[in-house]
């Protein structure tokens, strides 16, 4: 457990520093179905390889982002702010 | 200088090391081993093995080879029953068969009456060395950080190398060695090596020295008696020494960790002065002690002729026993020693001290009696933290080792760790390894000029004794006393992979992890099996490399204590605390239930700094308080205050407070103590995703607040401020922006403790000014300090919840008696999905409060029964003076939320009955709250 996590806005830290947010997924509209609700709140993709997730420098910058980390090598891809457009979900 | 041996004074030099100085008084024994109770001897000199160890001025299990001996240093020896020099327990060894592997599972299991009987009996002789003394398991650990551009792990002739090279180069260098001097097996070289750089080869000792004082002139960060124990993710290194905890974080590593001295297997291999070729080479080499007069060498390389060459000139009669029958005999003249070729060796003879050694040559078995034995075998790689960082190792036949094949990105090999078993291959590999890791590009021609300079010379080829039947002990591994039988013995069994060997043998499972035996397990295992070595393969290496001190790895852990601006002033109004999360807060300050009169009769004072207090500000605030919270915001007026609860999309509570609207487009929030951090981060986490225009800004820490309850806080209240504090102007659940005593305040008229109260909230700074104040000004109004303890009384009394200790990961609104907040009419808010699906209609259970007909006080937690079934829980519970009765919360099936219906608890094993009671205890109507 001695991962570096990498900051957009403070570099890479060790990871004690941060929260995990877990891999991103969207939030369903109000009138949404119950299915697509429990698929959001109890289904995770969970998957092997690269996966887009969220993170919360909250000894640091107190900021979330999100990152793309490989769950197989547990090497992060890369890192950047909500709202760059390299947002996938 | 002197120290203390067992009682006994014992003389040394300056640079003796414990173990050099036992040898230097012909201290012999210098433990008993693990299960046997065997009389072991010093071994491997490199920290490589148990031997040898010893505890030093209450520390247990301490290396004497590698412990510098001090003045007046009170050392013992371990394991011994009553002494190492005579040990009672070696009875043990007599009765082995007793001991199978696994004996704990087998042995006086049945009958099971055996076992209680035995059992102390084996504690007492198992195990290696005694518990610290109590004082030194409170020491203090340091931690410190590092973070260079090239790490070089070990400082032999490849780490010298290296550590030059990268320093020269530019890079920023740290170098970490385990022994107190570098130089590595260098220093106890007595023959002579090329240095590439120099013309003429020189004696090692002579180039060591030149080398650490190269390594002195340059910018080298140098740790030494310092061990790299492990290799982490993402390139971190941790090392214990004497500046505590070192957690590496470099750029590059390179690790030359050099190689380890095998022992070879023949019987009693564990008798004292029996030992590996390196720990001859160093007392003769390194401290000038002749471990023996009569010496008998065993070799089948050219190591055991320069070993012998070193005891012999050091005075040593020495005899080469060769396995090999066409050896080179290029070296025996210079060695001064004979030599007899073929020569397997059989076993060593003698019972506290080698005595003979007896080998098989040319078909007979022939007796040598000497006092010394020395075993000049393989060497393998001492490859364990390449290992950890996830290097692939293959199998080499010519090295009959397992070598790295493939390393990790950062992660650099060079020396004898890579299998190069010669010194000054190990130089020129260790500055190349260097010059590449400093990746400097001016250091181009250099490299190449090194390149050129590396010879790919093969390294000679091992090869292994026959093996011999001897009748007699012969051990594997040693620290865990595992011997060649019981390896036979648990393969027959069943255990034939080596990770199963290793954890039905213990083998490799000792303080030197396999460091002094794996390579023989590996092979001897292979033998038993049938399969190849590459094929048998290696057990995991994992962290620790080397035995480290518990306290060690929580070295330097903060743990947070925070503290409320007023916490000076409850320590002088003698306030009892208690941890509150990472707070201290006061318990109380005197009784309780004084306390709690004085709440209800009169005016009482509570430090709710603690709490989380954010500062919504922006066009968006109310958009954002309508999504996070199941309550409606946008018809708040100006002035007034809102409970709420924020939820999880699932609908479950996650913290509770208060918004109150200090502008149109400005919100003061709080939050519950605990929740603070938790809350803060929830919110942050939505807004990057809502994007709305808000601003939320955490002002927990700005503030402290003081809550002012009890009937006569209006009076107080209006002494220390000119704002109308009349029930017409601040009513209940309004917020008020006035001085306080002269301070700029934030007053709530909110009550949690079920009185006329208000929350003032001052900046930080002018708190202790504030709470004085209102003691002063409310002493005749018999105003009292409360604590902790007396809120959770009286919120009980009012069955006001607190989240967390009445709620838990599965409590919605409905359940907890808090579903008129939640507004599905609403187009969204978070949780309101799962609340609309789930209905009120479809709750199970629902929290209510009690209280006790019989039985006493249930524990909070205690189960609530049902055909002695648990159908429910007590959240909260405490005696009520206003109720003159226990009272408290509990979770109770939806069928049982009727007045006075009965409940049946079972509370640490006694039967308490409740009756439900719906209506707070204290002022059900809410007339004194609303006053």
């Amino acid at each position: 457990m001695s991962l570096l996590v990498p900051c957009p806005n403070c570099g890479l830290r060790q990871f004690t520093e941060f929260a995990y947010g877990g891999e991103t997924n969207s939030r369903p509209g109000p009138s949404a179905p119950p299915e697509e609700l429990a698929d959001y709140l109890f289904v995770r993709r969970n998957a092997a390889g690269p996966q887009q997730e969220w993170w919360y420098h909250r000894s640091g910058c107190r900021s979330w982002f999100l990152a793309n980390r490989d769950t197989v090598t547990n090497r992060f891809l890369d890192s950047y702010w909500p709202e760059d457009s390299r947002r996938t979900r | 200088m002197t120290f203390s041996l067992d009682g006994r004074q014992v003389t040394a030099f300056a640079n003796d090391t414990i173990a050099s100085a036992m040898a230097a008084n012909d201290v012999i024994v210098t433990a008993r081993s693990f299960k046997y109770h065997r009389p072991r001897g010093l071994f491997c000199m490199t920290g490589s093995c148990a031997s040898c160890m010893v505890r030093v001025d209450g520390v247990p299990n301490v290396r004497a080879c590698q412990t510098a001996v001090r003045e007046g240093m009170i050392v013992s020896r371990q394991n011994g029953l009553p002494s190492v020099d005579f040990d009672l327990m070696r009875a043990v060894d007599r009765f082995s068969g007793f001991f199978p592997p696994g004996f704990y599972y087998k042995s006086f299991y049945r009958p099971r009456f055996m076992w209680p009987l035995v059992e102390p009996f084996i504690r007492r002789a198992a195990g290696i060395g005694e518990p610290p003394a109590e004082d030194l398991a409170r020491k203090h650990y340091d931690a410190v950080n590092l973070h260079p551009d090239v790490l070089v792990v070990g400082g032999g002739p490849a780490g010298l190398g290296a550590a030059l090279e990268a320093a020269r180069a530019g890079a920023r260098t740290t170098l970490i060695e385990s022994e107190p001097a570098l130089g590595g097996r260098l220093l106890s070289t007595g023959w002579t090596v090329r240095d590439t750089e120099s013309d003429a080869p020189e004696p090692g000792f002579l180039l060591a020295e030149r080398l650490a004082g190269e390594v002195a002139n340059e910018k080298i960060d140098v740790h030494t008696a310092t061990t790299v124990f492990g290799v982490f993710e993402h390139n971190l290194l941790a090392a214990s020494g004497p500046s505590g905890l070192l957690r590496l974080r470099p750029r590059q590593t390179v690790i030359a960790t050099g190689g380890l001295d095998q022992p070879l297997t023949f019987g009693n291999n564990d008798l004292p002065g029996v030992m590996l070729a390196g720990a001859a080479e160093r007392l003769v080499g390194l401290y000038r002690v002749l471990p023996g007069r009569v010496a008998v060498v065993l070799t089948g390389s050219e190591r055991g002729y320069q070993t012998a060459g070193m005891l012999s000139r050091a005075g040593a009669r020495v005899t080469i026993l060769d396995w090999r029958i066409d050896a080179t005999l290029g070296e025996i003249a210079g060695s001064g020693a004979s030599v007899r070729q073929g020569a397997v060796p059989v076993r060593a003879e003698g019972s506290k001290r080698v005595e003979a050694m007896v080998a098989r040559i040319g078909g007979s078995e022939q007796r040598l009696e000497c006092d010394l034995v020395v075993m000049a075998g393989q060497v393998v790689p001492a490859s364990g933290l390449l290992a950890q960082a996830g290097a692939r190792m293959q199998y080499s036949e010519s090295l009959a080792a397992f070598v790295p094949a493939e390393l990790p990105d950062g992660i650099r090999a060079a020396g004898a760790v890579t299998g190069r078993s010669d010194a000054g291959a190990s130089l020129i590999a260790g500055r190349i390894a260097g010059l590449e890791a400093a990746a400097s590009p001016k250091a181009k021609a250099r490299l190449a000029a090194l390149m050129a300079a590396w010879s790919a010379a093969v390294p000679e080829r091992v090869e292994q004794p026959a093996a011999a039947k001897s009748g007699a002990k012969t051990f594997t591994c040693l620290c865990m006393d595992v011997t060649t039988k019981e390896m036979k013995r648990s393969v027959e069994e069943g255990f034939d992979s080596i990770e199963l060997l290793k954890r039905y043998t213990t083998l490799g499972m000792g303080p030197c992890q396999g460091k002094s035996c794996l390579a023989g397990c590996v092979r001897y295992a292979a033998e038993i099996t049938g399969q190849s070595v590459p094929e048998t393969g290696v057990p995991t290496a994992r962290a620790p490399w080397m035995p480290v001190e518990l306290g060690l790895l929580a070295a330097d852990h903060a743990e947070p204590r925070k503290e409320s601006p007023l916490h000076d002033c409850h320590v002088d109004l003698g306030a009892e605390f208690l941890w509150a999360g990472e707070w201290r807060r006061p318990h109380h300050y005197r009784d309780p239930s004084e306390e709690c009169r004085a709440a209800h009769e009169r005016v009482a004072l509570i430090d709710v700094s603690t709490l989380g207090k954010l500062r919504f500000r922006g066009s968006g605030a109310v958009e954002l308080l309508e999504k996070l919270y199941p309550n409606r915001f946008g018809d708040l007026k100006v002035g007034r205050i809102r409970y709420g609860a924020m939820l999880n999309d699932q609908g479950v509570i996650l913290d509770d407070g208060t918004v109150g609207r200090l502008a149109e487009n400005e919100f003061f929030v709080t939050t519950t103590t605990s929740g603070a951090d938790a809350i803060d981060q929830w919110i942050r986490w939505w807004m990057a995703d809502w994007k709305l225009a808000v601003q939320v800004v955490n002002i927990s820490a700005a503030y402290a607040a003081i809550n002012v309850a009890g009937p006569r806080s209006r009076q107080l209240m209006a002494r220390l401020t000119d704002a109308d504090m009349s029930a017409e102007a601040v009513p209940y659940l309004k917020l008020a922006q006035a001085r306080v005593a002269g301070v700029p305040a934030i007053i709530l008229r909110i009550g949690f403790v079920g009185e006329l109260s208000y929350e003032v909230h001052v900046p930080s700074a002018y708190a202790v000014h504030v709470w004085e104040s209102m003691l002063e000004a409310g002493e005749d109004l018999g105003v009292m300090p409360f604590g902790l303890e007396t809120q959770r009384i009286l919120r009980l009394e009012k069955q006001h919840i607190i989240v967390g200790q009445d709620t838990d990961a599965l409590s919605t609104p409905y359940g907890a008696g808090l579903e008129w907040m939640v507004k599905l009419d609403k187009d969204d808010f978070l949780g309101r999905a799962a609340l609309a699906a789930e209905g009120a209609h479809d709750i199970q259970e629902k929290l209510v409060g009690f209280v006790v007909e019989s039985g006493g006080l249930p524990a909070e937690g205690a189960a609530l029964v049902r055909d002695g079934y648990p159908i429910g829980r007590v959240c909260s519970s405490r005696w009520s003076d206003t109720a003159a009765a226990f009272i408290g919360m509990a979770w109770v099936p939806v069928s049982m939320v009727e007045e006075d219906k009965r409940l049946d608890f079972r509370s640490n094993g006694t039967h308490v009955i409740g009756r439900v009671h719906l209506k707070p205890f204290y002022d059900p109507d809410g007339k004194r709250l609303r006053s």
